[in-house]
């Protein structure tokens, strides 16, 4: 199943929640809608579901216009993130609801449903709990019950809306990796909407980050990660620093360091931000070149050793991470003078961060 | 010390971080028995002059067993009628927004507000064959006021704020997206009435009904002014009972007054029952 959104506009009560979004998904393809909370991710995938409508836009599902169906009629299966399973309903019940709903012509024989069933609670490692109830499971178990149910009915298309958000750190990580497993295996077309970016980096194929009912950039993981179309982009993927700068001719001033911003070749002397991630801040020693900033704390827990800094020149704080046992980790303690440098930027001009 | 003092409770007592387990269930247990079992054990007491023989010669009246008929009977028929339409009125005004819906919403609790020789006096005056609402029927050959039809008009009218006040908070904290839930898996509109809603709020609704059947199975005030009161056709127990009180027949009021008693007892713990069964997936 392919997914084609083209031009969707949807405004509540007078508030724009989505400006002209156009999105595809081709099958197979696991798409991720990266976003802070009001970008319009939740509203573009319940519109995709059919529990929403677009007020102007088209919604293609294998080219044919779905945008009048109902979510009845549009065979997806839509993961909610509370779950929302039916509480005077067992597992089973709750599993085997789409298949018992439909119309009796086209309802399988009851010992279908049963089979279908058990398959599916296999499928998503709850055989044993297809008596239960729902108040009766784990967050993890009843959120795979959910899973389950969406995908009995066989549909062409999976949502998830924030489908781990409202779990525990280690069930969320065993949780998302089983989930993109049963993606592959079923060769499922799905789409699902998170904030975490961790999570869209390590899930999906591709990802459109969303921001103010648009959408910013749609690309793959490295995609979007190593080449950030926008400010908002850079800033919403990964820690970091913002620097204000000057740029000019394909190359960016910040303080009193020059350096290569390929991307602007042509804007002359423009004022804008340059945007660095931790690890890309190189700390040297206080005589060195560089911009001048003093230590103000240091957290050595973790992978790399994260050291906060200010900047002499306007008390900006920045965020440095050095590898542990590195030459420069020698060099910081706390309010010391140090000088920082750094390899890599990405200059934006103001109007496209504004 | 503690352990020793909750082995000696028997188990009956355990540690909770709940407050004031003996207190408010010692006031509780004092105060239901001053307010409820005190009278009643009275009125329990009073028919035993009477002897088995005299209490049975009471219930075995034709004029008695007929009142309790049309009690119990326009009180379930009028609960019933209740929780259908209670249901719809507690739909509309939780689930859609409307002009004046404020009002409507207030008129809800005027049965509730209104004196109920107030309720009996205006329902017997516009069901009357003359009254506005009588004389549309008179040409179809009905006649509401002063026949057991008057009863179950009364009895529907005090009893519908029960239903739509016990459904009003259900109804409102139903997750909508169970709803779309059911909707995306393919359910039709009455499916996910039948299938979702319904099941959600059944125990509410039995709340509800068990409340307008207990409250039209004691009525008296709205009923008495609209039922005409024929013996064997239209009189009800209540009413029957402050008949024997006007004849000093104590004993025989005290009687009926049990065997009401004991009825409703019955119906009500029925009623709970089906209750906890609708509601036996929440008990874990």
């Amino acid at each position: 199943m392919t997914i084609t959104a083209d031009g969707i506009y949807k405004s509540f009560n007078g508030f724009p929640a989505l400006r002209g979004v156009n999105l595809s998904a081709s099958r197979g393809e696991f798409v991720a809608l990266l976003g802070p909370s009001g970008s319009g991710k939740t509203t573009l995938l319940r519109i995709l579901a059919g529990l929403e409508f677009a007020d102007s836009g088209r919604l293609l599902f294998n080219g044919r216009d779905v945008a009048s169906q109902g979510a009845g009629e549009r065979n997806v299966g839509f993961v909610f993130q509370h779950y929302a399973l039916f509480k005077h309903m067992t597992v089973a019940e709750n599993v085997s609801f789409g298949l018992r709903v439909k119309p009796r012509d086209k309802r399988p024989p009851k010992a279908v449903i049963d089979k279908q069933v058990n398959e599916l609670l296999r499928l998503v490692q709850l055989d044993r709990l297809g008596d239960r109830y729902p108040s009766q499971l784990s967050g993890g178990q009843r959120q795979r019950v959910a899973l389950a149910r969406a995908l009995a009915i066989q549909p062409a298309v999976l949502l998830l809306d924030e489908p781990f958000g409202a779990l525990d750190a280690k069930v969320r990580k065993e949780l998302r990796r089983w989930l993109r497993r049963l993606h592959d295996d079923m060769q499922l077309t799905s789409l699902f909407v998170t904030h975490d970016q961790e999570e869209a980096l390590e899930l999906a194929d591709r990802i459109a980050v969303m921001s103010d009912g648009r959408i910013e950039q749609i690309g793959t993981p490295a995609e979007v990660y190593q080449r950030p179309a926008t400010a908002f982009v850079y800033e919403f993927l990964g820690n970091a620093n913002r620097l204000p700068c000057r740029i000019d001719r394909g190359r960016a001033m910040v303080g009193s360091l020059v350096l290569p911003a390929p991307e602007h070749p042509e804007l002359r002397d423009a004022t804008g931000v340059a945007f660095v991630r931790p690890h890309d801040l190189i700390i040297g020693d206080a005589r060195a070149e560089g911009l001048e900033a003093r230590v103000r704390q240091i957290f050595v827990a973790g992978p790399a050793i994260r050291v906060e800094l200010a900047l002499l020149a306007n008390g900006e704080m920045l965020e440095a991470e050095v590898p542990h046992g590195s030459p420069a980790g020698e060099l910081i303690a706390p309010d010391k003078l140090v000088t920082l440098t750094m390899t890599k930027i990405r200059a934006f001009p103001d109007a496209a961060t504004a | 010390m503690t352990a020793l003092a909750t082995s000696l409770s028997g188990g009956f007592k355990r540690p909770s971080v709940l407050p004031g387990f003996g207190l408010t269930l010692g006031f509780a247990v004092a105060y239901l028995s001053i307010i409820v079992l005190l009278p009643l054990s009275a009125l329990v007491l009073r028919p035993a002059t009477l002897g088995i023989s005299g209490f049975l010669g009471v219930l075995m009246d034709s004029r008695v067993l007929a009142a309790l008929r049309l009690s119990f009977g326009a009180a379930f028929i009028a609960a019933v009628v209740n929780a259908f339409f209670g249901l719809i009125v507690a739909w509309v005004l939780v689930r859609y927004d409307f002009p004046f819906k404020r009002i409507v919403d207030a008129l809800v609790d005027l049965p509730f507000a209104l004196p109920t020789a107030v309720a009996g006096i205006s329902l017997a005056t516009i069901y009357a064959p003359n009254g506005w609402v009588g004389s549309l029927f008179k040409p179809l050959g009905i006649e509401i006021a002063f026949t057991p039809l008057g009863v179950l008009v009364a009895l529907i009218f005090i009893g519908l704020p029960f239903v739509v006040r016990s459904l009003q908070p259900v109804l409102q904290d139903l997750d909508k997206e169970v709803e779309e839930a059911a909707v995306s898996l393919g359910a039709s509109r009455w499916q996910t009435f039948r299938l979702v809603i319904l099941p959600a709020i059944l125990p509410a609704l039995l709340t509800g009904f068990a409340l307008a059947f207990a409250r039209a199975v004691g009525e008296y005030g709205s009923v008495i002014f609209i039922a005409g009161n024929m013996p064997l056709v239209s009189e009800i127990a209540p009413l029957l009972i402050v008949i024997k009180l006007e004849q000093f027949d104590y004993a025989g009021a005290a009687a009926i007054g049990v065997i009401m008693l004991a009825a409703s007892f019955l119906i009500l713990l029925l009623i709970n029952l089906v209750q906890r069964w609708s509601r036996r997936h929440e008990e874990h």
